[in-house]
């Protein structure tokens, strides 16, 4: 799915690591990185990719790569 | 007028890999944690202002702890014996337990103490006593504290409308995540939580 690969240059951009540090399959927690203060970077970097705020339901559940990547295709 | 006090039970004493969570009575934790009231990244998740706090009104808006449903751990880093945060759990009498955490130390922010703490608290109240869920809710913007929920296995169950109490008395929304027993201990049965699928 092309958004899973921007999903993973979305994050690893926002968390400064190298793409190939950050799997399809990677979560809160398990990069290095992705700690409680990265997840305010990749959220941060999520609104203003796709121009606006996250909705509560989206923040609540936005813990892993095919999250930033759902997010990322319907708000395309 | 008799009034029937009944004592606390005995402190109890928690170990993570990097810190010793350890019962704090309300006086103890207001002593710790009066210098953090001026703090404002500290004060406005816990929806209170910073500063112009006097002691005693700090103190008595800390719950009072009895270890046996209403707990306070101080989180003391093991090398330096300093307390850098405190964790809260308040059982109900239908065995639910409300949680709250508060790093105090801003050197300890993104170092993942409270994925450490709260795990060990979870630990303890899912095995030391009769709870059967554990929940939190925080400021949807506060992403930080929405990380630690999300990386430990809580589940988003609800929004709250205009629940949360900003500065200048504006509302925002806040966001409740719950965990039951079961799914922390299965949880715990595949492996270290820190190393567990969100």
């Amino acid at each position: 799915m092309c958004s899973l690969l921007e999903a993973r240059r979305l994050v690893a951009t926002a968390l400064g690591r190298p793409l190939d540090a950050v799997e399809a399959t990677a979560a809160v927690g398990q990069v290095a990185g992705w700690d409680s203060m990265g997840h305010m970077s990749i959220v941060l970097a999520l609104e203003a990719q796709i121009g606006r705020m996250l909705r509560p339901d989206e923040i609540g559940r936005l813990k892993s790569i095919s999250e930033v990547a759902a997010i990322l295709s319907t708000s395309a | 007028m008799i009034r029937l006090f009944r004592r606390a039970a005995p402190p109890i004493r928690l170990e993570t890999e990097r810190f010793i969570l350890k019962s704090l009575t309300r006086r103890e934790l207001a002593r710790i944690s009066y210098p953090w009231t001026n703090d404002p990244n500290v004060m406005e998740p816990l929806e209170l202002t910073a500063g112009g706090w006097t002691f005693r009104s700090w103190e008595k808006q800390i719950i009072k702890s009895n270890n046996r449903d209403r707990f306070i751990f101080g989180i003391e880093e093991r090398k330096s014996g300093t307390i850098i945060g405190y964790e809260t759990a308040q059982i109900s009498r239908t065995k639910i337990a409300l949680l709250a955490v508060a790093i105090g130390d801003h050197d300890w922010w993104g170092q993942g103490v409270v994925l450490e703490s709260r795990s060990a608290v979870l630990d303890f109240l899912f095995g030391e006593t009769e709870c059967v869920r554990a929940w939190g809710i925080t400021f949807v913007r506060n992403f930080p504290s929405v990380s630690n929920y999300l990386a430990l296995g809580f589940q988003h169950e609800g929004t709250l409308r205009g629940q949360f109490l900003l500065p200048d008395d504006k509302r925002g929304e806040a966001i409740v995540f719950g965990i039951l027993r079961e799914e922390w201990l299965s949880r715990r049965s595949r492996g270290p939580a820190d190393v567990q699928l969100a």
